[in-house]
């Protein structure tokens, strides 16, 4: 196209740009891509990943609730969000995903391992809007099991990802955290792939990327999968695809995202 | 939290290290340092405490020690003196009764009389400011400081304001009721909701774990004193917070649960500073009163080497975890699981037997069946479900001839009297099944003999498994794989409440030695075949068709004002929903992106979106294809259906029978219309098109300027263009190419027009006019200035 003739292509959004890439990525890898409902029942989005109720780790995840109404009620039980539902439910209700992982725990409870998977997908969090946060947003999560995983296998798989997703030599660094559904649990820092690790404003001049959360499949966990932690262990990881897409391309605003602004989606 | 240099240095006679060093080591081996920064005299951490670690770290004193542990200084000494209360008389002012343990484990009080209120000392004044907090009084000020040291909150009340009966002050822990009401410290008057935590002394006298009450409150004219040191239960305490909308630096230390054994430290430390800082000639420790039903017993946690090995990946050897689990400052030893189980098993034979019996509470006093399996095998670190059921299923299959001294025996004793015979887990794996269903079990001791505790005999007995009544119908034996190695088994610290299982030691020795530490291994190779979800698969495929095709991908926002499925704390009103269309929200979208068509270099706006729609029965996944342009309608929906029946051509699909075009834009059930097509097999390859960066567009309005040049036939456009370009300059935005014709002139000549559109903008302020003239005259006058060739 020459540079004075109208634009006539399409455009894929940079989610969907980041998302298809990670996709293809992982399949090198032997990771397959699933999905799953964006409406959830507080079983699959907290308690079966060892996030109960009335415990402070909840406050980890703002959450959306929805309003009940006999018509839902009839509804939830013939297929939006079906399955188990808690035993200890906080509204009784149903609510959006605050992250991915209720798909897994879906995938893990009918396949068994080894499971290679990523899940990528739209998921919500009740927190106030600003350049760097949104109320919904797109999330990137993963899981291994298998009869021998480690640590060691996580930092392979998320140098392989990164480095490839972004087109530069990538180290990885765990530092400790917390999250209910694995132990132990880490916070994964990437080297800058700006400045390669100097110093610069993309990583604020301390040479690392805060990226993801990951961690060991916390025994209880793999327990509510139907899967024996004593035979089998497994890694998982997630973070936010919005951030990848920013930091990739150089996006200021993750609200520029969704406002289908095409000033900014035909830039891709 | 927030932390106190100064605060820490209390711990340590070594010198500590500098706050930056501080800093990196904790966040690098135990939870993030968000930031430090110099305050008067003090350099105060901001520390971003987890809930894992929140039971020990939300105070000084379990900051001091992590230091210790991760950077080798050597804590060598309580910040304060701790003297025991043991000396102390019970209280007669002051009793404790009608509590249930299960809201209030536990219950301490000090009472103090002849103190004089006053001031804080300077040092408490200025500890407490730098962490943020106002400075009271002596008394107050001093369970403020015992709380931000050892993180047990404390709360003071004035001896003679509390409610007396025959002399005796009773305090109790109940429910609130309905409609109660009470006025805080603060002074703010709550009128409470049932079901909130509330002290009792004749009436309520304050929110348990958050908030005291007004009425007991301490003054200047307060002579003596009761110190409430008390462990409430964690979810009644986040209930009762949640439900008042009060968060408070006490019930958020109770919420995240704290060891019952911390109140006796806390009042130790109170009554110390009480004689320090309050005290005159006359003031008495008159007594000491404590509620402590059910002793949290101590916690035994236990890993092998082999375990660390497996999920850190790092190649330990038994001489670096030793060295670490020390550093780690946590009493261990190595055992050999069998011996310690079965000699456990043979030390408590006798002992009675008791159904439900607790392992953490009544072990190792009574017993049931699997209690003391269980209880037997957590005693030698290893932890196994508490269900004989789920125990089945935990254990590997063995046959009886393999079966040794500390395996498992399984049966089913045909007594249902309580419906116990399980088929399947309980607890441990949901949903698994077994053949044979499961009611009791015991330790084999080897020689054919098994150890179980009975109910029939009501106690623990050792029998030949041949000769028992209760063994009769054998359903399988089982080996717990950690029974054959040795196993580091940690008397967890109380406080450390985080330490309950294998992964949680794992993670304690991994994060001290350090994650730095491992190195990236590749996964085992897999033949397995990828494959995607069939709804992102035949997604992607379509997206690829309609990007061919000139359309580019939006993806909108789930919430809107209208739609059937309302939530119910919408993060604005004009959100409330979640949306039952796609359709909706393109069309404003298509105008806002037609007004910018000439700043895109379009002739006309196609869009679409794929994504999961909410209707009152279900969810699922949506498209909406949409085109504008100037065209008439008829037009416009021709456009979108040529593409979509592209679409359903390509994939196979007849999207025109699960959806509709109205007003340019087509929306349908892609799930439905995708239902029939296999399941994929693959992942499409994607690469990204290398250094694709974005440039923010400026918030500055466009100006549009035309300008036609005639040419002489020859010229091509690429020539015109390049005039245009270099003259335009850095504000020339975009060109767009829109005529082109060819006209002989009278004389003969062939001569060429091209048509531009040109976009001016700028990144930092408006276009004036004057600017703009002066820029199409500078592109007029190079273009005229070349031979034959004329703008029109
Ligand atoms: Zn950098």
């Amino acid at each position: 196209m020459k540079e004075y003739e109208a634009d006539t292509y399409g455009h894929l959004h940079p989610i969907s740009h980041i998302i298809r890439q990670t996709a293809y990525i992982f399949s090198q890898i032997g990771f397959s891509t699933v999905s799953g409902p964006e409406i959830e029942t507080e079983y699959y989005n907290f308690d079966a990943l060892n996030i109960p109720a009335h415990h402070p780790a909840r406050d980890m995840w703002d959450t959306f609730w929805l309003k009940q109404t006999n018509n839902q009620q009839s509804a939830a039980d013939d297929g939006l969000a079906g399955g188990k539902d808690s035993k200890s439910s906080v509204v009784g209700s149903k609510l959006l995903r605050t992250h991915t992982s209720p798909v897994q725990v879906r995938f893990a409870e009918k396949n068994k391992p080894p499971i290679r998977i990523i899940v990528p997908g739209k998921t919500f969090r009740h927190e106030a809007t600003d350049a760097t946060h949104e109320a919904q947003f797109f999330q990137l999560e993963g899981l291994y099991i298998d009869t021998d995983v480690s640590l060691a296998n996580l930092k392979f798989v998320l140098e392989f990802y990164l480095e490839k997703l972004f087109g530069s030599k990538t180290d990885i660094r765990f530092r400790p955290s917390f999250f209910p559904f694995v132990e132990p649990g880490v916070e994964i820092d990437m080297s800058c792939f700006k400045c390669g690790g100097s110093g610069c404003p993309t990583c604020k001049q301390s040479g690392w990327i805060e990226i993801m959360g990951a961690g060991m499949v916390h025994p209880k966990v793999l327990s509510n999968m139907g899967i024996h932690p004593k035979r089998f262990s497994g890694f998982a990881f997630g973070g936010g695809i919005d951030r990848l897409a920013m930091l990739k391309f150089g996006i200021g605003d993750i609200r520029s995202l969704y406002t289908g602004d095409l000033r900014l989606i035909n830039q891709f | 939290m927030l932390i106190s240099y100064k605060w820490l240095e209390r711990y340590f006679d070594e010198k500590l290290p500098e706050a930056e060093k501080i800093s990196s080591a904790l966040t690098m081996h135990s939870f993030e340092v968000e930031s430090f920064e110099a305050v008067e005299g003090d350099t105060v951490f901001n520390i971003k405490i987890l809930p894992d670690r929140a039971h020990d770290c939300l105070s000084h004193r379990g900051i001091a020690r992590e230091i210790s542990v991760i950077l080798g200084t050597r804590l060598n000494k309580e910040e304060y003196e701790l003297k025991p209360l043991s000396g102390i008389p019970e209280s007669k002012k002051v009793t404790i009764n009608y509590i249930d343990q299960k809201i209030c484990p536990r219950f301490s009080a000090l009472v103090i009389e002849n103190i004089k209120i006053k001031e804080s000392p300077g040092w408490l004044r200025e500890i407490l400011k730098s962490i943020g907090q106002k400075s009271i009084n002596n008394v107050v000020d001093i369970t403020n400081y015992v709380m931000f040291s050892m993180g047990q909150p404390l709360h003071a009340y004035d001896l003679s304001r509390l409610n007396q009966k025959d002399g005796v002050i009773d305090f109790g822990v109940r429910m609130s009721q309905k409609g109660e009401k009470l006025i805080t410290l603060d002074g703010k008057e709550y009128e409470m909701p049932g079901g909130l935590l509330v002290i009792e002394n004749e009436g309520a006298v304050g929110i348990a774990g958050i908030k005291g009450g007004n009425s007991s409150r301490i003054d200047e004219n307060t002579k003596s004193i009761v110190i409430e040191a008390a462990n409430f239960n964690p979810v009644a305490v986040r209930k009762s917070s949640k439900a008042i909308g009060l968060r408070t630096d006490a019930s958020i230390r109770f919420e995240n649960d704290i060891s019952p054994k911390l109140t006796l430290r806390a009042l130790e430390m109170a009554r110390g500073l009480v004689l320090e800082l309050a005290s005159t000639k006359d003031t008495i420790i008159e007594g000491f009163a404590d509620f402590y039903p059910i002793r949290r017993s101590d916690y035994k946690v236990g890993v092998s080497l082999e375990e660390i090995k497996k999920i850190t990946g790092i190649d330990f050897d038994d001489k670096e975890i030793k060295k670490i689990l020390d550093r780690a400052l946590l009493k261990y030893e190595v055992i050999n699981p069998r011996d310690v189980i079965v000699s456990l098993a043979k030390e408590n034979l006798g002992k009675p037997y008791k159904y439900g019996a607790s392992v953490t509470a009544d072990a190792p006093n009574a017993f049931d069946c699997s209690s003391f399996i269980s209880w037997l095998y957590a005693q030698a670190g290893i932890s196994i479900p508490r269900i004989s059921i789920d125990q089945y299923i935990y254990g590997a299959e063995i046959s009886r001839e393999k079966t040794k001294p500390g395996d498992l025996v399984f049966c089913n004793t045909h007594r249902d009297n309580r419906g116990v015979f399980h088929r399947k887990s309980i607890e441990f794996l949901p949903g698994t099944e077994v053949t044979k269903p499961v009611d009791h079990d015991g330790i084999y001791l080897g020689n054919g003999e098994v150890a179980h505790s009975t109910e029939i005999k009501g106690k623990i007995i050792v029998e030949l498994l041949d000769e028992s009544d209760s063994f009769k119908d054998i359903v399988g034996f089982r080996r717990v794989k950690e029974i054959d190695k040795d196993r580091y088994v940690i008397s967890v610290p109380f406080e450390r409440l985080d330490l309950r299982q294998p992964a949680d030691l794992i993670e304690e020795i991994a994060r001290i030695y350090g994650y730095e530490n491992i190195k990236p291994k590749k996964l085992e190779e897999t033949s397995a075949e990828v494959f995607t979800d069939k709804n992102s698969y035949y997604a992607d495929l379509m997206k690829d068709i309609l990007i061919g095709e000139g359309f580019s991908e939006i993806i909108s926002y789930s919430f809107k004002n209208n739609g059937k499925i309302e939530l119910l704390n919408p993060i604005a009103s004009d959100k409330g929903f979640l949306r039952a269309d796609l359709k909706n929200s393109m069309h404003d979208l298509l105008e806002f992106n037609f007004s910018n068509a000439e700043l895109l270099g379009l002739t006309e706006v196609k869009v679409f979106e794929v994504g999961t729609i909410f209707n009152s029965k279900a969810e699922h996944l949506s498209l909406a294809v949409a085109v504008k342009n100037n065209e008439k309608q008829k037009v416009v929906d021709e456009a979108v259906r040529a593409v979509i029946s592209k679409i359903s051509d390509d994939l196979k699909i007849d999207l025109m029978k699960f959806g509709v075009i109205e007003g340019g834009i087509y929306e349908g059930d892609f799930e439905k219309a995708i239902k029939n097509l296999p399941e994929p097999k693959e992942v499409i390859k994607f690469e990204s098109r290398p250094n694709l960066k974005f440039k923010t567009p400026s918030v500055y309005p466009f100006v549009l300027r035309d300008v036609a040049v005639f040419v002489p036939n020859g010229i091509s456009a690429d020539e015109v263009f390049a005039i245009i370009k270099k003259e335009g300059g850095n504000l020339l935005t975009r060109v767009r190419l829109f005529d082109v014709f060819e006209k002989t002139t009278e004389d003969g000549e062939k001569k060429i027009s091209y048509a531009f559109r040109l976009v001016f903008q700028s990144q930092s302020r408006t276009l004036t006019d004057e600017e703009m003239n002066t820029i199409m005259e500078r592109i007029n006058k190079a273009v005229n200035a070349k031979l034959n060739w004329q703008v029109r």
